[in-house]
């Protein structure tokens, strides 16, 4: 038999000490500023019906998700994804006079990983999510709190850069299914050649080359709308409600002061999630080899969960991995108790200094 | 100044010819004896050495933010990047080679391969709708069908000399493998205009 006392089973952590004192403390500072700016908390389950979900995972959350067969028979899902099951929670009970609706949520997750993967540490999310208030306002709240977060966090040099999946979805529309996952495939690994030849089985040489710019661009607010004015021109015109969108939310955080260095338009970024809908963003630091947050907007994902009002639920949305932030927060957290205790004190004189204490 | 971009570098053969290229784009570099870590003259990179099949995990993890290695090595460890710029030198194929009398049509049964390459070679022949039986060697791979192993391996080629020494041929190439500069991708998120300007030094002519 192998000594399971010594071995750890992938995809599971502890925490000791002076490191779950530090979370805990992040952690509540994350969801004290979550509630200053109106969300409130909400728990989601542990385990679900895996058939609730299967459509809506994709083919990497699919592979990483523990799945198991309960007493009767059904088979269940351990919770690898919070906005999918906060999705299905408040699919069944909100009604569209709550909406909008602000939650924050953190918790741990689990999904498989590979031995070599110890950079993922996706473990815990913490995040938070705009129900029921679609345009430019949400988007713009949820990419400002999250900002606001980031910056609290002291952390090195970060960046959210914000997409689009629209964009990718009309200009991958055009292509056969096959042609579209290529096209995402090479947009990961920006691979511009590839990318051109793929749109140019459909598109004018000139014009597969003008939309494989667009699809790697990264840049500024500014920079973004020197070049939007021609891609609008693009495609007789499809791509306009998208750039247009992303105009205005650009010329949102432009306003702000310090936030144009912090945001970047990135139309390589198309969200890895298949629900998504609208905007999609990842938030960067130096120092993580992966994102520290990502998020997005998803439209169709309560009314997929039951949820029937007239006014759309369309949401807004970021998780943060808080456990890779928190190696690289410079945030001071005071107070670690003395592990150094004085053991001839008595119980009843703990009691009575800790009383007074306060 | 700003910080200098973080590069891994292959030792080997291919270290040899990044330098020599380096070298005609106006970027010099050494490593002192023994030392793993250098700077280029500029200080634009810091540049570490690393063993070629270790490259992807330090580029995986952060800790080199670039580095340059052959599709090989990229497909073989798993790992995701963004490929910036290929280069013509270093190229190879990933061929599938055996004795010279053996017939794919007449081994009745799964094909056993040796080689060092399983991923790749999982991969491309489950896609093909063959089953196949791969026995994982380290190298000196045209041994196994000389000595019985395997009738066939699955190996790089460059010129094939090896291979007719030893009294086997190539029956099929797998993959074309070009040398890559690749990049981790959060670590190019968030130094894309220094690395799009370090690409436009180094591009071939």
């Amino acid at each position: 038999m192998k000594n399971n006392l010594l071995r750890l089973p992938q995809g599971t952590e502890s925490l000791y000490l002076e490191e779950t004192f530090r979370h805990r403390k992040i952690l509540r500072h994350m969801e004290d500023m979550s509630e200053d700016w109106g969300y409130l908390p909400v728990q989601t389950p542990v385990f679900d019906f895996y058939d609730n979900y299967r459509q809506l995972l994709d083919s990497k959350l699919e592979e990483q998700t523990y799945k198991m067969i309960d007493r009767e028979g059904d088979l269940m899902m351990l919770r690898s994804d919070i906005t999918l099951f906060l999705a299905r929670q408040m699919g069944m009970i909100l009604s569209e006079e709550e909406l909008p609706l602000r939650v924050h949520y953190s918790d741990s997750i689990l999904r498989y990983q590979d031995h070599e993967d110890i950079s993922s540490h996706e473990f815990f999310q913490a995040g938070c999510e705009l129900i029921g208030k679609p345009g430019r306002e949400g988007d713009l709240e949820i990419l400002f709190l999250l900002a606001e977060l980031l910056r609290s966090l002291k952390l090195p040099e970060s960046r959210i850069h914000v997409g689009s999946t629209e964009l990718f979805k009309t200009i991958a529309g055009s292509l056969t299914p096959e042609g579209g996952t290529l096209l995402k495939k090479y947009l990961q690994t920006r691979e511009e050649k590839e990318i051109r030849k793929t749109l140019g089985r459909v598109y004018k040489k000139e014009d597969a080359l003008e939309l494989s710019r667009l699809l790697l661009f990264i840049g500024s607010a500014d920079e973004f709308t020197a070049k939007a004015g021609d891609w609008e021109k693009l495609m007789e015109g499809a791509l306009k409600p998208a750039l247009d969108h992303l105009r205005s939310i650009s010329s949102g955080w432009k306003e702000i002061d310090g936030f144009d260095e912090l945001f970047n338009i990135d139309l390589s970024e198309t969200g890895d999630q298949a629900y998504y809908a609208g905007i999609v963003f990842n938030a960067y630091t130096e120092g993580s080899g992966t994102a520290v947050a990502s998020g997005g907007r998803y439209d169709g994902l309560l009314d997929h969960f039951g949820y029937t009002g007239g006014k759309p639920a369309s949401s807004v949305g970021f998780s943060l991995f808080l456990r890779k932030l928190e190696k690289l927060s410079a945030i001071d957290i005071p107070g670690f108790p003395e592990t150094e205790t004085d053991e001839s004190i008595s119980a009843a004189q703990k009691l009575a200094a800790v009383r007074k204490g306060k | 100044m700003s910080s200098p971009l973080t590069i891994a570098l292959p030792k080997g053969r291919l270290y040899d010819r990044v330098q020599k290229h380096f070298e005609t784009k106006g970027i010099f570099f050494e490593f002192e004896k023994r030392k793993l870590v250098a700077y280029d003259r500029e200080e634009n990179l810091k540049i570490y050495l690393v063993k070629n099949s270790d490259l992807p995990t330090y580029v995986a993890h952060g800790i080199a933010g670039m580095g340059i290695c052959g599709e090989d090595v990229i497909l073989e460890s798993g790992h995701h990047f963004h490929k910036l710029l290929p280069f013509s030198f270093g190229g190879t194929s990933l061929s599938l080679a055996g004795l010279k009398d053996f017939s794919m049509e007449d081994r009745g049964g799964p094909l056993t391969i040796a080689t060092s390459y399983t991923e790749m070679t999982r991969r491309y022949f489950h896609d093909q709708g063959i089953p196949v039986k791969i026995i994982k060697l380290n190298g000196s791979v045209e041994l196994a069908p000389v000595l019985g192993l395997a009738p066939c391996i699955v190996d790089l080629v460059e010129t094939g000399s090896t291979l007719k020494a030893n009294n086997l041929e190539v029956f099929q190439k797998l993959h074309d493998i070009k040398v890559h500069l690749i990049a981790n991708p959060a670590y190019y998120k968030i130094h894309y205009k220094a690395i799009n300007k370090f690409i436009g030094q180094i591009r071939e002519d």
